[in-house]
């Protein structure tokens, strides 16, 4: 009678043993290289041996203007962010969206920003002064609103991160900070700051305007949203007789 | 053919499910070519895709308005510049590098503000206006959050990345705020407040600055 061939199916006792001293050793390498990694969290104790630093500049353009700032306002945000990995795709056409238990982090980066409104001075010339007797108008254009400077407290950034992730870079703080001021630019609206302007520019040149002798009473300074430099050429055009008026 | 012969030829049930059954390794290889194949397929199609998404936007969170004030700043000339300033360490973990590249816009011009109560009185069609010297108009420059980084190896605390954006300030103002630069603001200062007052009405006007 032909043998049969022993007929062998894979058993998990067949599995070898494992070595858990050698298990245990790897991890213990592994803990200590994180915990002095992480350790201060960047006051090392060690100070550096070398340090160098080095400035170049890469590009400078100057350009000639004239504007008049009235108002400057102070923002201050904390940008958050929490990142969670997020396994997303499609199968058998239908949408999937699943979070992955690889561990979250969240980083909070406070931001100071700068905001001031100018009134574009560049075109104002005689087209701008309407003289009725006694009575004098000032036509401007509507002040604009613009960042003019940002800052980041980066002994105010705070990030929390477990222990499968790592940490945030330089580059995503950054682009946190960036987007931070991009929310605030996109919120420029609510401030009110291009009424503060306009009243601010009033002040300014009223006393200018009394000291040529008008009257406060007789003085209007008016501001125009839609008014550009073409709106100004073509009122000079338009222009009747003898009061130099701008087309409403 | 005998009865013998043609019974070892004729394929059993029995014999295939225990043959299967000892060479279940080559089902579940065969399952898994299949499935692959299929999956392909799907991802080709675009009907199945996959993949890890990391988060990148912000939470939405509010603003908070600290000051607001008036100003009288008179800008006449903006000089903007980037700064590209680096540092490294060495130390027992190897050698850290941190590159960054800081945006700003220097702001050049007369700050009405620090001008006298009597800075402009006329006689006749001449205007006589005395303004203040110009200047850098706000030492806050920086645009941080356009500041880029460029290279980043090992960590860095908070004082460091504070001593790059210190370095990189007195950086732009070592190089842009010369005395060309000022005396070109000076001279767009006399050029605008002249249309301005031309503006006004005046035919001429004298223009002296303060500190000269």
């Amino acid at each position: 009678m032909q043998e049969q061939p022993e007929i062998r199916i894979f058993a998990p006792n067949d599995r070898p043993a494992m070595h858990y001293s050698t298990a245990l050793l790897t991890l213990a390498l592994l803990a200590g290289s994180y915990a002095f990694a992480s350790c201060g969290d960047g006051h090392e104790a060690i100070r550096p041996q070398a340090a160098t630093d080095t400035t170049a500049w890469l590009v400078m353009q100057v350009n000639r203007c004239s504007r008049l700032y009235t108002a400057e306002m102070q923002i201050h945000k904390l940008v958050t962010h929490s990142d969670d990995v997020r396994l997303k795709g499609r199968l058998l056409s239908s949408d999937y969206d699943m979070r992955l238990p690889v561990g979250d982090r969240k980083a909070v980066v406070p931001i100071d920003v700068t905001l001031k409104a100018y009134v574009d001075l560049g075109r104002f010339d005689s087209t701008c002064v309407a003289r009725q007797g006694r009575r004098i108008v000032l036509t401007l254009p509507d002040p604009v609103v613009i960042v003019t400077a940002s800052k980041v407290d980066h002994r105010g950034v705070r990030q929390y991160v477990d222990p499968l992730r790592s940490r945030y870079t330089d580059a995503e703080l950054s682009d946190m900070a960036r987007q931070g001021v991009d929310t605030i630019v996109s919120h420029i609206g609510r401030y009110g700051l291009t009424e503060a302007a306009r009243q601010s520019a009033t002040r300014t040149l009223v006393p200018l305007l009394t000291r040529m002798g008008y009257d406060e009473a007789d003085i209007t300074v008016r501001f125009r949203p839609d008014l550009t430099a073409d709106d100004l050429r073509r009122s000079v055009e338009l222009r009747d007789g003898n009061t130099r008026n701008l087309k409403p | 053919m005998t009865h013998r012969e043609t019974s070892r030829h004729r394929w059993k049930p029995g014999r295939a499910l225990l043959w299967l059954a000892t060479h279940w390794q080559l089902l579940v290889a065969a399952a898994l070519v299949v499935a692959a194949l299929w999956a392909y397929r799907q991802c080709r199609t675009g009907q199945t895709s996959i993949g890890v998404v990391p988060g990148r936007a912000i939470d939405t969170t509010p603003e908070e308005i600290r000051a607001l004030r008036d100003i009288g700043q008179w800008e006449t000339l903006t000089v903007s510049t980037e700064e590209l300033v680096d540092t490294f360490a060495t130390d027992w973990r190897g050698t850290r590098q941190l590159v960054r590249i800081y945006a700003g816009t220097l702001r050049l011009g007369v700050d009405l503000g620090e001008a006298a109560d009597d800075w402009f009185h006329a006689a006749g069609d001449t205007a006589y206006v005395r303004l203040p010297r110009v200047k850098l108009l706000d030492d806050r420059f920086i645009d941080e959050a356009r500041s880029r980084s460029f290279y980043e190896r090992g960590r860095w605390d908070a004082d460091t990345r504070e001593q790059l954006y210190e370095r990189a300030r007195r950086a732009m103002v070592r190089r842009c705020l010369t005395p060309a630069n000022l005396k070109a603001a000076e001279q767009s200062a006399r050029e605008q407040f002249s249309a301005l007052m031309r503006g006004l009405g005046y035919t001429t006007t004298l223009i002296t600055f303060e500190n000269h």
